[in-house]
């Protein structure tokens, strides 16, 4: 709509808006950088000294790095995993007339839908029998199934916008059809691919429940690991707030530079933003 | 190089019959246009030809070599499409280049032949430039480029004029023609526009409906049409049409419509049936005839169209409405009544009902 | 007849699918198969006597007639559901309408309004635990001060714990909303608005008439969307209650996760799972009509 605004007037409930959301996180920050002293105080204090202490204390004490690097493997490996299964198989319900293909897509949708806890657990019963409860691998697996919907639908479309006659082009100067994808198709969707990636990696990295379940001990991640630190003697909150910051401020970041697709990465695919 | 033979080729989409029996043979060297209104299956056609469409029934040659059933990319067939459908990730130098990387000949082979290419369309200046950077004519250039630079037995265009502006197309028409005659391949070019295939082509297929409706030269085509469909289609303005009865009395087989009447001999193949359709070409009407021959009748013209060398006349004749094509005519008006005619030769007579040209048994006449 | 370029393209076709499909068999397939078989048997790690026997139906008997905090698990997700998700849409709606049109800044704007619905659901728990501790929380002190809040805890009373997770859940997920109606309306033609402008309309007639009629498909599929995602909710409430007190703040999801690794009933838990499953497969095929319509537009 293109009413004139007087910019003042309009920004004034923006203003109270940003408050409300921001607030919470605002205040994560602060404690993060606050003495111990200075968290628990009734008023709540706003102005006090900072220190960097918090954020030392969890990467010396608390083991901190190891649950970043668990993090960083399973998000990177389960994205890559459900990146190129997924990838592949879009091209397919893309170009290919896949026989059963609607059921086969629906079968992918519907692990998504469900609730986690209900494939949590028939996993932990097969991976508990492999052996692979001490290993990233369980989580790596899962988390890649229940991402491989936003990458088949997103990537589709990503396919869906490339004119047939390239492709056709490409057979005529003498490409196979994977030649094709390899040469043709798959160059020209790297833009969506990088973004369907980094989504796949933020919903790895935020996600608990499966975390939480199939992996064990020095197995964990940072999203298993920051609850834990809620402890029965009393809990820790200027390191609960120094890990929540290091976990969600890339994700913000990355958030920025996706921006554009959200729409699409949060229905998983299902909405063109 | 080498032609192309089609035989009985036939392709249907479910219960659509696109392509219906279609017999061809292109000689090695020729430039064939397929022409006919969109849907009549020549694209279709085409895209068998390349191996993009497999075919419901019939076999494809190229050359002594039978391809029906042989992928594209071993066809040796290169194809301009009407989107061009350039790389968008490629530069210009490597979407010509690309089909030699994928046939992994020598980079420096390839750098050379890029260049020769570049050259012959004058695009050199293009070639780190991507197809979003180009303008349409470039992009044209450069999907003919990206043809010929792999030497291929065959040619197939694909509208490839279509997007661009009248004045680009004419010149681009007349580029294309040169570089047939330069490169002297076998090419095959759809289009739906029957002024491009007039002025290109060696032969013309016109098409209609998934058949072939006649192949000939663009003259033979326009001069002897083998039924009211090729008739009406080629030529712009396109033929007038009049029904007529055929009365056979003592002095002879007689068309007549109007008032007006056209003596046809008593062995033409019309005397055998109640009423014909009679075609004859704008320019072939004249006011106010001289001779005798033929046929004359008497009209109201209704709208006057200077077009500066020459005149486009339309005529009203018992409600239906004729083209005349003349030389500068000044002193004529709308609403005057004139005696129009046409020369008997210039009068072909078509089946009523199925729209065959009637062509007199002796072979002479009209 | 197939020629070859059909025969080629079929073969890469297979070559596609095939990684998909052994992979759904291995981490989809083989676990549900095996969830099946341990759900028709004894697997409380509590009982010693018949570990491992197979009773047959008798834990989907047990959860479907006997269990009541079943019922009641479903009976609070509902709820949650019903409260959230309207609170949702007409927050993210009006937000939405507000910030739709063109101003400096919009982008890092959305960025950060986003923010509640891009970190981790573990961070708002533990965010969120912090802001709403007795006496001492940011938000307890304030809402003290100003006489909303008597001296008690949040998380100690069965409605205000509830109260709390379903403010939480639309801080969290209203700007979800806001950015689904964001992208609906300004995918939306200016012609038909300037129109209606133009036979008189008001700004409310234009609103119900145009704006909210163009995106009706978008709506049904982004309520339909939340309500899913909603009636999953596990992460907060695992953080901030943990389904108590008692079990006033028992959803599904906590339920069964309590239920499975918190007792440690795995043949039970496996067949409240293959319920929810199957559940979300007649979901999973309600959304796929809805979001197919929705993609249509």
């Amino acid at each position: 709509m293109k009413r004139r605004h007087n910019p003042y007037l309009w920004s004034i409930p923006l203003g109270l808006l940003l408050v409300v959301i921001l607030i919470p996180y605002v205040w994560i920050v602060l404690a993060s950088l606050k003495e111990r002293s200075d968290l628990l105080t009734t008023p709540p204090r706003w102005i006090f000294d900072l220190t960097f202490e918090n954020y030392r204390q969890i990467l010396s004490e608390k083991n901190f790095d190891t649950y970043l690097v668990n993090s960083l493997i399973i998000g990177f490996c389960s994205t890559a995993l459900a990146v190129t299964v997924g990838t592949l198989a879009a091209y397919a319900f893309s170009r290919f007339k896949v026989p059963a293909g609607n059921h086969i897509f629906f079968y992918i949708l519907a692990t998504r839908l469900g609730p986690p806890v209900a494939y949590a657990l028939p996993m932990y019963l097969v991976f508990f029998k492999l052996g692979l409860l001490n290993l990233q691998a369980g989580v790596i697996l899962a988390h890649a199934t229940f991402n491989l919907v936003l990458v088949v639908w997103m990537m589709k479309s990503f396919f869906d916008d490339i004119p047939r006659e390239i492709e056709e082009a490409a057979y005529l100067d003498g490409c196979s059809p994977f030649q094709v994808f390899r040469m043709i198709s798959l160059p020209l969707t790297y833009p969506g691919l990088v973004t369907v990636a980094i989504f796949v990696l933020i919903f790895s990295w935020n996600e608990l429940l499966f975390a939480l379940i199939l992996s064990a001990g020095e197995m964990r991640t940072l999203t298993v690991m920051i609850p834990s630190l809620v402890l029965h003697t009393g809990t820790l909150w200027g390191q609960v707030a120094a890990a929540s910051v290091v976990q969600s401020l890339p994700v913000l970041v990355f958030t920025f530079f996706i921006q554009k697709h959200l729409v699409r990465g949060l229905t998983f695919g299902a909405v063109k933003g | 190089m080498s032609g192309v033979r089609l035989e009985s080729l036939c392709k249907s989409f479910g219960d659509i019959t696109a392509v219906d029996n279609v017999d061809l043979t292109v000689a090695d060297g020729e430039f064939v246009v397929l022409v006919g209104p969109s849907g009549c299956g020549k694209t279709t056609t085409l895209r068998m030809l390349a191996g993009l469409e497999d075919c419901s029934s019939g076999r494809i040659f190229i050359g002594d070599r039978e391809v029906t059933d042989v992928h594209p990319k071993d066809r040796n067939i290169a194809m301009v499409f009407q989107s061009y459908a350039l790389y968008p990730h490629k530069t210009v130098a490597q979407n010509l280049g690309f089909a030699l990387k994928i046939a992994k000949r020598p980079r420096d082979e390839i750098e050379r032949r890029i260049r020769d290419v570049a050259e012959i369309l004058g695009i050199e200046d293009l070639l780190d430039r991507k197809p979003a950077k180009l303008s349409g004519g470039q992009r044209q250039r450069v999907a003919v480029g990206r043809a010929i630079i792999r030497n291929p037995e065959i040619f197939l265009f694909d509208e490839p004029l279509s997007n661009l502006d009248a004045k680009l197309r004419t010149t681009t028409r007349s580029e294309l023609i040169k570089l047939h005659k330069r490169l002297n391949a076998t090419m095959v070019y759809v289009t739906h526009d029957q002024v491009e295939a007039m002025t290109m082509g060696d032969r013309i297929v016109v098409m209609e409906g998934g058949l072939v409706q006649q192949i000939g030269t663009p003259l033979e085509i326009y001069d002897d049409p083998d039924n009211r469909f090729v008739a009406g289609f080629i030529g712009s303005p396109a033929m007038n049409f009049f029904r007529a009865q055929i009365v056979v009395d003592a002095s002879g087989c007689e068309a007549r419509f109007a008032d007006a009447s056209l003596k046809l001999p008593e062995t033409h193949p019309s005397a055998s049936r109640a009423d014909v359709v009679l075609g004859v070409r704008p320019e072939h009407l004249v006011i106010a005839p001289e001779f005798k021959t033929g046929v004359q009748f008497q009209a109201t013209i209704e709208a006057v169209e200077h077009l500066g060398a020459e005149t486009l006349v339309e005529l009203g004749l018992e409600g239906e409405a004729l083209t005349m094509r003349a030389g500068r005519l000044e002193n004529i008006a709308p609403d005057q009544s004139v005696r129009v005619g046409a020369q008997a030769e210039h009068v072909l007579v078509f089946d009523a009902a199925d729209g065959r040209r009637l062509r007199p048994q002796n072979g002479a006449g009209p | 007849m197939g020629g070859a370029q059909a025969r080629a393209s079929k073969r890469f076709m297979w070559v596609c699918m095939a990684p998909v499909i052994v992979f759904l068999i291995v981490v989809s397939l083989a676990p549900t198969i095996v969830a099946i078989i341990d759900s028709l048997r004894e697997l409380s790690l509590t009982v010693f006597t018949k570990r491992g026997a197979f009773i047959g139906l008798e834990n989907y008997r047990e959860l479907l007639s006997e269990d009541t905090k079943f019922f009641t698990a479903i009976w609070k997700t509902v709820i949650f559901v019903a409260v959230v998700v309207p609170f949702e849409f007409v927050f993210g709606l009006t937000i939405a309408l507000y910030i739709n049109h063109e101003f400096a800044g919009r982008r890092l704007l959305i960025t950060l309004l986003m923010l509640p619905t891009m970190i981790a659901p573990v961070v708002v728990g533990m965010m969120w635990r912090y802001l709403l501790m007795p006496s001492f929380g940011l938000v307890t002190y304030y809402l003290q001060q100003m006489g909303f809040l008597a001296e008690t805890t949040i998380f100690s009373d069965e409605v205000t714990a509830f109260a709390a997770l379903m403010i939480i859940d639309i801080w969290e997920w209203t700007p979800f909303m806001m950015l689904i109606m964001l992208a609906g309306l300004t995918a939306m033609p200016e012609e038909p608005i300037e129109a209606a402008h133009l036979d008189g309309a008001n700004a409310w007639q234009v609103l119900w008439h145009v704006q909210l009629s163009f995106l009706r498909p978008l709506i049904v599929f982004a309520v339909m969307f939340r309500a899913i995602e909603a009636s999953k909710v596990f992460d907060t409430i695992y953080i901030l209650t943990g389904g108590g007190p008692g079990n006033a703040t028992e959803t599904i999801a906590v339920f069964a996760f309590r239920t499975t690794f918190i007792k440690w009933d795995l043949g039970y838990g496996a067949a409240i799972c293959l319920v929810l499953a199957f559940f979300s497969l007649v979901v999973a095929a309600l959304f796929f009509k809805v979001s197919n319509r929705a993609q249509e537009q």
